[in-house]
């Protein structure tokens, strides 16, 4: 176990690369730099050679490459081309905020999901169990975004009230953060508590035809016990997987909703470099972005082993 | 005798190809209609939603960018079945021509993913070798992007419009299935008759479009239904944000963004119907999609979470 967990850990490395890599290289292919725009568009400087100079947009492309991978190596993260400020100042500011919003609609999706899919098992074929089918299939059709506008819309027009927009460090009043959080993450948990549901519903399944349930029955345990103690918890073992395939989703809906909701996390950074051809800005968030994902697959494969003592890695 | 062993198929069968296709189509239909009421239900969406693409240009009452001042937020009614919007624009005949985009989009995107998934998967999973080893591990950095974001970067290179954004998702999409289709790929070339077509003298062309391919197919297949509700999604979600389709043209996702929204508080339907028409039409594609999965291979239950 040890030696796998090792293992895994340094295989980060040239996926990392790979990473750096592939997010690199993308960018430079983003016609016109931010030089070009702040001369053209904005006339900050009146000579455009002598300020790519300045941003350091002149050297040759695979210098500029290893420039910033060596940075990286340091914990250097290159500085933003607008402001000179290191963009590792403002991913500190950032990342947390979009982990947070993922990881909590993750939590939620579970807390929500889990207890519905078990049920929806133990009535199979019941009305309870096509209802919550059909609810599946319908969350799994409505994108985050119109749910959003849908809620931030229709109690606005019909009853005059819209639900509370906009961000609240957790510092300054955790009340009011969480308050604030809670639709967003909500809005995204809705996808994939369908995914949830539907895979604890037929691992319950499963797990319920098995023979030692049958000796758990027989042993004259009560159902609380059979089905949390002895059925649930082998149940649980592939949901984890699910869990960790959800991540990149939970990002993806994280990227939507901080944009409907002001949420000043990654995404909305991400775009905005974007739209200002800050580089360095842009490779940084898609770097995290991709490691986020990297370190919860990690996670998941070590949790994997951990729970179910029969995987055996080799 | 050995001339009788022969790897092709019989004269009969090769002769009743086109019959034997719309036969197996239409049985496959109905077999649908019969056990997969649900999959039966997603089969009518598409169908319709397809048709209604084709047929925009009669079944919208008025041109999608047919603007007129005194119609402003005109509510439904029987001119305007589901109202108009700020510009005085026929929200119904919109929404139809949106469809448009949203086909063009699912099969335009898929159709280009499925080519580089098939190029790629095959080769790196036929030849394998160093170059196979390099192509994996890039596809791997690839797959760790999560769709949207990496879908912004692209149509920052691309620029916005509809042809970039099918070449964008067909690379998004192609990169990640290339992964699917090398594994079966390897799979099938473990099994014995492709050993016996080698030992025979097929050439590598050969084995891999008579002897792989038709095997892949079924995945291919599933994978492609599978893809193109989701191409659908992340161009709504890039044209919600601003990233996707300009306007005027009638983009569902472009329909909801947040300088729409501020119109939807006079005019609740507009942000209404073209959701309505979005969640219809990859519900449709969601079930259609499952019930040929159950269809084209038992062995597939159930599904995971996709990116």
């Amino acid at each position: 176990m040890r030696t796998y967990a090792i293992q895994r850990v340094l295989l980060l490395i040239p996926t990392l690369l790979v990473l750096s890599f592939i997010a690199f290289a993308l960018i430079r292919f983003i016609p016109g730099d931010a030089a070009l725009l702040m001369t053209e568009e904005l006339g900050y400087a009146p000579n455009l050679e002598a300020l790519q100079e300045r941003l350091g947009l002149t050297d040759p492309v695979h210098i500029q490459y290893f420039k910033w991978v060596g940075g990286f190596f340091r914990g250097d993260f290159g500085r933003s081309l607008w402001d000179g400020s290191p963009a590792v100042d403002e991913l500190v500011r950032r990342l947390p905020v979009t982990l947070e919003l993922a990881f909590f609609s993750l939590f939620l999706s579970a807390l929500v999901a889990i207890p519905i899919g078990v049920f929806s098992a133990l009535k199979q074929d019941t009305r309870g169990d096509y209802i919550v089918r059909s609810t599946v299939v319908l969350a799994d059709a409505v994108p985050h975004f119109w749910l959003a506008t849908l809620i931030l819309v229709l109690p606005a027009v019909y009853i005059g009230w819209a639900p509370p927009v906009g961000w609240h460090s957790l510092t300054e009043d955790p009340i009011r953060h969480f308050i604030l959080l809670l639709l967003p993450a909500a809005i995204i948990s809705v996808s994939s508590a369908a995914s949830l549901v539907r895979i604890t519903r037929t691992m319950m399944l499963e797990v319920l035809r098995q023979e030692y349930i049958r000796t758990a029955w027989s042993k004259g345990l009560s159902e609380g016990a059979v089905m949390y103690r002895h059925a649930l918890k082998n149940a649980l073992i592939p949901v984890i997987t699910v869990f960790g395939l959800r991540v990149p989703n939970a990002l993806n809906g994280s990227v939507v909703m901080e944009a409907v909701f002001g949420i000043p996390g990654l995404g909305r950074w991400t775009i905005d470099a974007i739209n200002f051809r800050d580089y360095p800005q842009l490779q940084v968030a898609l770097m995290f972005t991709a490691i986020t994902v990297l370190v919860a697959n990690l996670i998941v494969d070590l949790a994997y082993g951990w729970l179910d003592p029969r995987v055996r890695y080799k | 005798m050995a001339d009788e062993i022969v790897l092709r198929p019989t004269a009969a069968s090769r002769q009743a190809l086109p019959l034997r296709w719309v036969r197996s189509l239409l049985s496959f239909i109905v077999t649908m209609f019969r056990y997969k009421p649900l999959g039966a239900a997603g089969f009518v969406i598409v169908v319709t939603l397809i048709l209604t693409a084709i047929f925009a240009d009669f079944i919208a009452p008025y041109e999608y960018n047919d603007t007129d001042r005194h119609r402003q937020f005109a509510p439904p009614s029987f001119d305007h079945v589901i109202g108009a919007d700020h510009l005085g624009r026929d929200l119904f005949s919109r929404i139809v021509h949106g469809s448009r985009i949203s086909v063009s989009i699912g099969f335009g995107a898929v159709a280009g993913a499925m080519c580089i998934a098939i190029t790629l998967g095959t080769l790196t999973g036929y030849y394998g070798g160093w170059l196979d080893k390099i192509i994996q591990r890039f596809v791997d950095g690839w797959m760790t992007f999560p769709g949207i974001v990496i879908a912004l970067a692209m149509v920052a290179i691309a620029g916005p419009g509809l042809w970039p954004l099918i070449i964008i998702l067909g690379l998004l999409f192609g990169i990640r299935g290339s992964r699917v289709v090398r594994g079966q790929v390897l799979a099938v070339m473990a099994r014995p008759h492709i050993e016996v077509a080698r030992s025979v003298g097929v050439g590598d062309l050969r084995l891999m479009a008579v002897h792989v391919f038709p095997n892949v197919l079924p995945l291919v297949i599933i994978l492609a239904t599978i893809e193109i509700p989701l191409a659908i999604t992340i161009e709504a979600s890039l044209s919600f944000l601003g990233f996707g389709i300009p306007p005027p043209a009638p983009s569902w996702g472009r329909m909801l963004s947040a300088e729409a929204r501020q119109h939807m508080l006079m005019a609740p339907w507009l942000g209404i119907a073209p959701g309505l028409a979005l969640s219809l039409t990859i519900f449709g594609w969601n079930m259609f999609g499952d019930a040929l999965r159950d269809l084209l291979d038992p062995t597939m239950r159930g599904s995971l979470g996709e990116r």
